[in-house]
C-alpha cells in the first residue's frame, strides 16, 4: 500500500464535497489541519483525484530515520 | 610580499517571498527596490560587500536573481527573515554516463576464528549489558561484525579471531562513555574497561553553557518533535502529543533514547548544581512523538501534525533534530505555517559528513544548526575522537564536527560532540547535529525569555522575524567560516535574576 498526503491550498475550510470525493475513492487513514493522509494500492487513483481537485496538492508520504552518527556495517565478515 | 586579500566566492541566489512568488503587503516595497544592477548594501544592509548585486528580475515585484558571496547569505537571511533565499539551480539532461569505480582492495585472507570479549565498568568491574559493539576489519568498505553484549557484558564474534580490527566502536546503552580503538587483534576472553559517566563532567554543553539558573528560559515554550520525551526524573513535560498514525495520541514518552537526550539538552533540571542541567531549564517543555513504536522512521505527515499542534499549544520555539531525503512541500508548508504564527523552528543540518544541508533544515524558514566540538570536553579514545576535524576556530581547540553538513543554508552552529544528557533510566553521551540543534534551541529560549516585549508580540510572521533579528544580534562567530557556522554560536550570557 502506498500512502499520499493531500494538502488543501484553498482559502476556505476544506470543502466537504472534496473530502467526500477523496473518501469515496481511497482510504483516509489520518488527518491534520488542512491535510489528509490516504492509502491506496492503486496509484492511478491518486492521479485521477489530483486531476479532479485543483485546490489540492498531492505528494507521497516520506519517512525520516532516527538520526545517528554511528558507522554502520554494510557487509558482514 | 604581503598576501593579497582572498576574493569572495560569488554564487547566484534567487530571493523570493515567504511563499509563492507574490510579495506580501509588507515586502512589496522591498522587492520593488531590488532593481537589476542595484547593490544590496543600499537596500538590505549597508555592510554587505559591493559584489552583492541584483542580476535579474522576473518583474518589478517578482523573484530576484542576485549575486552574493556565499559567506554573507546567512547575514542577508538574518536581515530579512521573512524571505526565501534559494541557490540558483541548473538542470542537466538526464544522460547516462558510466562511471569507473575504483577497484575494491582485496582483503588479505587471514584464517577466521570465533572469539569472545567482555566489557566491564572501569571502576567497579561490573559487566556492561546491552552495549552495541561494531568491529570493522575494513572500515572503508564497512566490513566487519557487530552485536550487543549480554547480561555478563560478553559478546561473541564468529570470524574476528586472528583478524586485524581496523576500527572498533563500542556504544554502551547508558551511563558510560563510548570506546574507540584502532588496529587491534582480539584475544579470546579479553576484557575492555569502559569509563562511567560523571554528571559533573565538563562536556561541551557545560563548557559553553555553564550550569544555568533554574529560572533561565521561564516564559518560553519549547516543542520537541522527536522520538518522545522521558520518563526521566530530570525532565518535566508540560504537555504533548503522539502524532503517529494509528498510535495512542496520549503516549508521547520516548520509544528510543534520542528525544529524551534532545529534551535534556534544552531543559533538564537536576536536584543539585552538580547534576544534569539543560541550557534553559525554566522553559515549558512540550513533547511531540513522531517516531512510531517498533519503527525506525517518522512520517512527514506525523511531523506536519506535530508542527501544527506545537503552534496550537503556543510553542515559541520548535526543535527538529531530524531530516534527510528530498524536500517536500507539505513539510515546508507546515514550517511556514509555524513561522506565520510566531513560532520559529530550529532544525539539525544532518550528519552526512560535510554534505549539503539536509531537508527540512535546508528550507529557507528553518533555522539550520550545524555541530561543533571542543577538544578536551570528552575523554580520549571515545568514538568522538574521529569527529575532530578542520576547520578549527578562532580558538584552535574548537572544531567543526566531522559529520556536520555544511552550506549556505546553515544559520547557526552549536556544540554537538560528546554531549551528556538524559535518556530513559539514566544518562548518556551522544553526538550529532541532533545534539547541536537543541543546544541552539535552548540558548535561543534562554535569551528570548529576557525579551518579554518581543514574546508578547501578536503571533504572526513579524514575531518570528523579531525573534530571529534579536538572536542574530547576539550571535558570535567562532571563526569557522559561514558555510560551516552560518552566523555563529548563540552564546551564553549571564542573565539578571527576574525582578520580583
Amino acid at each position: 500500500m502506498n500512502r499520499y498526503i493531500f494538502s488543501y491550498k484553498g482559502e476556505s475550510a476544506v470543502p466537504a464535497e472534496d473530502r467526500r470525493l477523496i473518501e469515496s475513492t481511497v482510504n483516509v487513514v489520518d488527518e491534520g489541519r488542512n491535510k489528509l493522509l490516504v492509502e491506496t494500492a492503486q496509484p492511478q487513483q491518486i492521479d485521477e483525484l489530483a486531476a479532479q481537485l485543483p485546490d489540492w496538492k498531492v505528494s507521497q508520504e516520506q519517512t525520516y530515520a532516527i538520526p545517528s552518527v554511528r558507522p554502520q556495517l554494510k557487509h558482514r565478515l | 610580499m604581503p598576501d593579497s586579500p582572498k576574493k569572495p566566492l560569488l554564487q547566484n541566489y534567487i530571493i523570493l517571498p515567504t511563499r509563492g512568488i507574490q510579495p506580501t503587503e509588507s515586502t512589496t516595497a522591498f522587492f520593488s527596490a531590488l532593481k537589476t544592477g542595484v547593490a544590496l548594501n543600499s537596500v538590505v544592509r549597508d555592510d554587505l560587500p559591493p559584489e552583492a548585486v541584483v542580476l535579474d528580475s522576473t518583474r518589478d515585484t517578482g523573484a530576484k536573481l542576485v549575486q552574493l558571496p556565499e559567506d554573507v547569505v546567512a547575514e542577508v537571511r538574518a536581515a530579512q527573515p521573512g524571505l526565501r533565499i534559494v541557490p540558483e539551480v541548473f538542470y542537466q539532461p538526464q544522460r547516462y554516463m558510466p562511471v569507473i569505480r575504483v577497484q575494491a582492495r582485496q582483503q588479505a585472507q587471514a584464517p577466521k576464528a570465533a572469539v569472545q570479549i567482555q566489557f566491564v565498568d572501569k571502576v567497579s568491574g561490573q559487566p556492561i549489558q546491552n552495549a552495541y559493539v561494531v568491529a570493522f576489519t575494513n572500515f572503508e568498505q564497512r566490513v566487519g561484525e557487530g552485536g550487543n553484549t549480554d547480561a555478563e557484558g560478553k559478546i561473541s564474534f564468529k570470524s574476528l579471531g586472528g583478524q586485524t580490527i581496523e576500527q572498533l566502536y563500542v556504544y554502551p546503552a547508558k551511563d558510560y562513555w563510548s570506546l574507540w580503538r584502532r588496529n587491534l587483534k582480539f584475544t579470546n576472553k579479553e576484557v575492555f574497561k569502559l569509563q562511567p559517566v560523571k554528571l559533573d563532567y565538563v562536556d561541551a554543553k557545560r563548557y559553553f553553557y555553564p550550569t544555568p539558573a533554574e529560572t533561565d528560559g521561564t516564559g518560553v515554550r519549547v516543542g520537541i518533535i522527536d522520538t518522545g520525551v522521558g520518563p526521566h526524573p530530570n525532565l518535566t513535560v508540560a504537555g504533548g502529543l503522539c502524532t503517529v498514525t494509528g498510535e495512542n495520541p496520549d503516549e508521547y514518552t520516548d520509544v528510543d533514547q534520542h528525544g529524551s537526550h534532545v529534551a535534556g539538552i534544552v531543559a533538564a533540571r537536576a536536584p543539585d548544581p552538580k547534576g544534569m542541567w539543560g541550557v534553559a531549564p525554566g522553559v515549558d517543555l512540550y513533547a511531540y512523538r513522531v517516531f512510531g513504536k517498533n519503527s525506525q522512521g517518522a512520517s512527514n505527515f506525523a511531523i506536519i501534525k506535530a508542527i501544527e499542534q506545537a503552534v496550537a499549544d503556543g510553542c515559541d520555539v520548535i526543535n527538529m533534530s531530524l531530516g534527510g531525503g528530498s524536500p517536500d512541500e507539505a513539510t515546508q508548508d507546515a514550517i511556514t505555517y509555524a513561522f506565520d504564527h510566531g513560532t520559529i523552528a530550529f532544525v539539525a543540518t544532518g550528519n552526512d559528513g560535510r554534505q549539503p544541508v539536509s531537508f527540512p533544515a535546508s528550507f529557507s524558514l528553518s533555522l539550520a544548526v550545524g555541530a561543533m566540538g571542543r577538544k578536551g570536553t570528552f575523554p580520549a579514545n571515545t568514538t568522538d575522537a574521529p569527529n575532530v576535524a578542520a576547520p578549527y576556530g578562532t580558538d584552535p581547540k574548537n572544531f567543526v564536527a566531522e559529520f556536520s553538513n555544511i552550506g549556505p543554508e546553515v544559520d547557526f552552529i552549536a556544540p554537538g560532540v560528546g554531549i551528556l544528557s538524559t535518556v530513559p533510566g539514566g544518562y548518556a553521551p551522544m553526538s550529532g547535529t541532533s545534539m547541536a540543534c537543541p543546544m541552539a534551541t535552548g540558548a535561543a529560549a534562554r535569551l528570548l525569555a529576557t525579551q518579554p516585549e518581543t514574546l508578547n508580540l501578536p503571533r504572526s510572521s513579524a514575531r518570528s522575524e523579531a525573534f530571529i533579528k534579536f538572536l542574530t544580534s547576539k550571535v558570535k562567530s567562532m571563526g569557522f567560516g559561514a558555510i560551516y557556522e552560518g552566523q555563529g554560536l548563540i552564546p551564553y550570557e549571564p542573565i539578571a535574576p527576574p525582578v520580583v
